[in-house]
């Protein structure tokens, strides 16, 4: 799909309510795409400036290879709101979605719901790293970024999958490293305008996430008005990489109950 | 160095218990144990008059060996008559517990205390699994995590949930706040080297217990060395080691009555069933389990495992040389001593604690 002089390449899994899932970690991760899918109908949008990213032009002043985390909510949401593109049946127009960003997708996530308020039933940001960021990096290569983002890079850990984890992706890496350092230092501190966020919102972070400070997860909570925040425990930056399952349990779970996703719903009963 | 003294509220009768755990509650008798725990909270107050700069509990269930299977309750007792031993709480059995409460009852105490409270973690003995249906193989994971629900808990300023591997929450939101802030200072009680790097690398407190000067400091220097590693140096009061004791007025007096318990059998381990014991163990261990070739062993209890033991016998030089080889072999910096053997009564405890801090204290505090 093209907008604003942007190309970006999406996929689409999955029957149901929209959610537009913007997953962008060093992993090619298919973890929170194939859950979301069982219930939704799921667009996963990839990075832009990932190799399939063309620019029609120069004229909007977007930098072809770096384009912001502005300028990428902007493209989403036009995209969204035009509705009828080939294979976006669900996103017509007035329709509200879900919508998921993890780490960098997080962030421009975040400016999306900012940006299109009306547009947004439910947002979930997982690992964003826009508010307190911690001064880790660089983590320009696989080995690196595994370094940085994942809970036991160096192996003393309770080995419960048995299954040494996967390894990012070099290009993926690469790109998404120097997206990064772009963001960071262009960015305005967005914390400012999280007491505008409307939408039922969710933050999760792992526990073990080297990327941000420790308080990000409180000033997210205080911050957004209508905010739940969630610790993945033996987690990294990467949850879908450490723990997969747990990310996807409350995800699904805060997609499809939002705010009410505190109440537990499941039988104890033991023997009735 | 410092010392600590167990407030372990042994039940005035336990020489007479069957040596079975768990003791059955016909054992209790209602009257005497309500004078057993007046008994050992008077125990408290006496040590800390004689010097004693901590006052422990420690989590123990189904018996009254050590009588405090809810030691917040007693430790909340016992800070009302001790106004100024930093109350220890070495520790509650983290696998068996909600972690939440834990960190509520932390909370609520160090606001009690005025900020004396000091945290301990422990995994618990093999039995102990038995206590709330833990699955033995899964004490240590659910001991690494609680240890960081906890910490989070008592130290996160806004509500949080939490998706755990063995617990979650989705509204954790501790009230009161610790006094002490960031949060109380905390041990980790453990002998294993994955709860040791834990507390290493979170800049955590280490307790070891009941184990002869060479391997503690085998375990404190891995200690040390991770967390030299991790860019800090523990305090002296971040080592604690925890060993039973008997002191007498002279070497020879104690050493009479350590064998005397011997030949009278006292010096015996918590028996179990052995294939209970067998069980629990190889679900520890992760091994295999054959049930048809499990040995029954005696309804009324295998004794299983070594007992722990007496760490320190003797008369005031003795046991001071002893602990000093554990202050100066193995860095410990706090020792907590368990003071009430089964064969010992209120008065005979009473008079230790009197000796011990008239004879060894003022030469402890030197090292």
């Amino acid at each position: 799909m093209a907008a604003d002089n942007m190309s970006l390449q999406y996929t689409e899994s999955g029957d149901g309510d929209a959610v537009v899932l913007l997953d962008w970690t060093p992993w090619e991760s298919r973890v929170l795409a194939d859950s979301l899918a069982t219930s939704y109908h799921v667009v996963s949008i990839d990075p832009p400036w990932f190799d399939k990213l063309t620019m029609s032009g120069t004229e909007s002043g977007l930098n072809w290879a770096y384009p912001g985390p502005d300028d990428v909510a902007a493209a989403v949401a036009r995209v969204a709101e035009a509705g009828g593109l080939p294979g976006l049946i669900s996103l017509t127009p007035g329709r509200p979605y879900a919508l998921v960003g993890v780490s960098l997708g997080a962030d421009a996530a975040l400016r999306l719901a900012l940006l299109r308020p009306q547009s947004v039933s439910t947002l979930v940001l997982v690992s964003p790293t826009c508010v307190a960021p911690s001064a880790a990096g660089p983590w320009h290569t696989p080995e690196l970024a595994a370094n940085a983002m994942l809970a036991h890079p160096h192996g003393f850990n309770l080995a419960y999958s048995g299954a040494e984890s996967p390894r990012p992706s070099p290009e993926r890496t690469a790109l998404l490293s120097s997206l990064a350092e772009r963001w960071r230092a262009t960015e305005v501190d967005v914390s400012q305008q999280l007491p505008e966020l409307a939408c039922a919102t969710l933050v999760v972070f792992g526990q073990e996430d080297r990327l941000v400070s420790r308080e990000a997860g409180g000033i997210w909570k205080a911050e957004a008005p209508n905010c739940s925040l969630s610790y993945v425990y033996d987690a990294g930056h990467a949850i879908a990489v450490d723990r997969p399952d747990a990310l996807t349990n409350v995800v699904l779970d805060f997609v499809e109950r939002r705010e009410t996703f505190i109440v537990e719903n499941r039988p104890s009963v033991i023997n009735p | 160095m410092k010392a600590s003294y167990l407030g372990a509220m042994g039940y005035a009768l336990r020489r007479d218990f069957p040596p079975t755990w768990p003791t059955p509650p016909a054992c209790n008798d209602p009257e005497l144990s309500v004078q057993s725990y007046q008994d050992g909270i008077e125990e408290c107050e006496f040590a800390e008059e004689m010097g004693f700069e901590w006052i422990s509990f420690s989590e123990h269930h189904y018996s009254g060996r050590i009588a405090t299977g809810t030691p917040s309750v007693i430790a909340a007792a016992v800070a009302e008559r001790c106004k100024k031993a930093r109350m220890a709480m070495l520790g509650h059995l983290l696998p068996l517990n909600n972690p939440v409460r834990i960190a509520e009852e932390l909370a609520l105490l160090d606001n009690l205390t005025n900020g004396r409270l000091v945290m301990g973690f422990l995994r618990g003995t093999p039995n102990e699994d038995q206590v709330y249906n833990v699955n033995p193989a899964e004490g240590r994971g659910r001991m690494l995590e609680s240890m960081d629900l906890i910490l989070r808990a008592l130290t996160e300023p806004q509500p949080f949930a939490w998706e755990g591997r063995y617990y979650q929450y989705r509204t954790v939101s501790v009230w009161p706040r610790p006094v002490q802030q960031p949060m109380p200072p905390a041990i980790v009680a453990t002998r294993s080297d994955d709860a040791v790097h834990f507390a290493a690398t979170h800049r955590l407190g280490l307790g070891v217990s009941f184990l002869p000067v060479e391997d503690v400091a085998a375990i404190t220097g891995k200690y040390f060395k991770w967390c030299e590693e991790a860019g800090w140096t523990p305090e002296p009061d971040e080592v604690v080691f925890r060993g039973s004791v008997y002191l007498a007025e002279t070497d020879e007096k104690a050493w009479e009555w350590f064998h005397r318990q011997e030949d009278q059998g006292r010096a015996r381990g918590m028996a179990m069933r052995s294939s209970v014991a067998q069980v629990i163990q190889a679900q520890r261990t992760g091994q295999d389990i054959d049930y048809g070739h499990v040995f029954a062993g005696s309804a009324s209890g295998d004794i299983v495992g070594g007992a722990p033991g007496l760490t320190f016998v003797g008369g005031p030089d003795q046991v001071t040389e002893q602990i000093r080889a554990y202050h100066d072999r193995c860095g410990v910096g706090v020792i907590d001593l368990f003071f009430q053997q089964p064969s010992l009564i209120h008065g005979d405890i009473m008079n230790e604690i009197e000796l011990f801090g008239r004879e060894v204290l003022p030469q402890i505090e030197e090292f």
